[in-house]
């Protein structure tokens, strides 16, 4: 059983779950390299090629906005969520809240029977 | 100043098909990729840039990210491309084969060229005629797919679907017997008369043959043969009625067609009186040959596994 490869399960489970982690983030303006750092220490690590191509897909749906900043070392791109991207997360969150409760249910039903 | 990093970024460019933004994108990743040589390694030099290039995968791989949601053909429009394949295909080599009966060439602008050919050629051409097919479905497909609009394209029942009949009809002992007494007369023919291929036949017993004796023996035997496999599969099919069965048959018919076009044996037409019995001739392998042409590719649509066809139903 230990030879299972759950690589693809999990990516599967980890695509919605990003979405809201990331809007969750970024109620504080903050950049890639910064959003990666933080996941990582909040013992969630996310890989660079998934979350870049991930805040471009919510841009492109108007939940967060980005600007380029000119640092004194290098140019950096801003992400911070917009009014939009609030109400998506919050509706998200509800839905998550909803599945974690029927899946509770589940269990706890299939061990009564 | 980053000469690998800036070939990497080139690289990752090549697979970004998006439209627009892909500067952005190459930028951000430069800019994290410098970032996290300076955080990691203590400075953003090429040693440190290709220690974190070799971890951040491969350009294609990094780009096929950004493209995720985006189609060249939907999934869902898979079946139509080989199905519609098979629908233009077919009239393609037909009208292809028609050009080759009538010595002539046919040009519809700016879909189909077919140039006056040999039998070879023509031969020669079909492989080619069907890569060119796909593409042409290929690409009328990627039109529907970038299209968001959802067009409902037509499915002609007898390409089969999701509750495809995967057997042929029942084979029945009429055929069977029929087939057989087919057979025997074929071969009792060849071995009265040396020939099937005759005009007419005259009292007592005198046939008029269509064509000189070598040939006339010749080309019975193949029709013999046509009649043999079709027989024999025809028997096979109470055992195991499957498409495959017809596949094979009329694979082995389309190769004795092709043997009997090629004239392996030299050919003379023998007239009757101002009648020219060649075109009738011709007229009939023609149509013979076409028929067996559209039954071997109806059954090469029919030919996929029996299980998985059953369509899921859908989760939340």
């Amino acid at each position: 059983m230990n030879d299972i490869d759950l690589s693809n399960f999990e990516t599967e489970m980890n695509r919605g779950f990003q979405q809201i982690l990331v809007l969750a983030i970024l109620e504080t303006r903050l950049y890639g390299y910064l959003m990666v750092k933080h996941l990582e220490s909040a013992g969630y690590p996310v890989e660079e090629n998934t979350l870049y191509p991930l805040l471009r897909r919510l841009e492109k749906n108007g939940l967060v906005k980005s600007e380029w900043e000119l640092a004194p070392d290098r140019p950096k791109k801003f992400y911070l969520i917009t009014e939009r991207g609030k109400i998506v997360r919050e509706k998200l969150l509800g839905i998550w809240a909803d599945q974690n409760k029927a899946l509770k249910a589940v269990l706890e039903g299939s061990a009564h029977v | 100043m980053f000469e690998k990093l800036d070939d990497y970024l080139r690289s990752v460019g090549r697979y970004l098909a998006v439209k627009d933004g892909a500067d952005d994108i190459l930028a951000e990743i430069r800019s994290h990729i410098l970032e996290r040589a300076e955080t990691d390694f203590g400075d953003a030099g090429d040693a440190s840039v290709a220690k974190v290039l070799a971890s951040y995968g491969n350009p294609r791989a990094v780009a096929e990210r950004y493209l995720e949601g985006t189609q060249i053909i939907a999934p869902s429009l898979k079946r139509y491309l080989l199905g519609y394949t098979g629908l233009v295909f077919s009239a393609h080599a037909t009208l292809a084969f028609l050009c080759l009966l009538f010595g002539t060439s046919l040009f519809l602008f700016p879909v189909v060229f077919i140039p006056r050919m040999s039998f070879g050629e023509f031969l020669f051409s079909l492989p080619m005629y069907f890569v060119y097919d796909l593409g042409l479905v290929g690409l009328f497909l990627y039109f529907v797919t970038q299209n968001k609009k959802n067009i409902a394209l037509p499915w002609p029942k007898y390409l089969g679907g999701e509750r495809d009949i995967l057997e042929p009809r029942r084979p029945q002992l009429g055929g069977l017997v029929g087939g057989i007494t087919g057979c025997a007369l074929i071969l009792a023919a060849i071995l009265r008369y040396h020939t099937v291929l005759f005009q007419v036949i005259l009292p007592p017993g005198r046939i008029e043959p269509l064509l000189n004796p070598d040939a006339a023996l010749f080309y019975s035997w193949l029709v013999f043969a046509c009649a043999a496999i079709d027989t024999i599969a025809l028997g096979i099919r109470f055992f195991w009625n499957s498409y495959a069965v017809l596949f094979a048959k009329n694979a082995l018919i389309l190769i004795v067609w092709i043997v009997i076009w090629n004239g392996a044996v030299q050919a003379r037409f023998v007239h009757l009186g101002n009648f020219d019995m060649r075109w009738i001739y011709l007229g009939t392998l023609a149509v013979m040959t076409v028929l067996t042409a559209g039954a071997f590719l109806n059954c090469l649509f029919h030919l996929r596994p029996k299980v998985g066809t059953q369509a899921k139903s859908g989760g939340r």
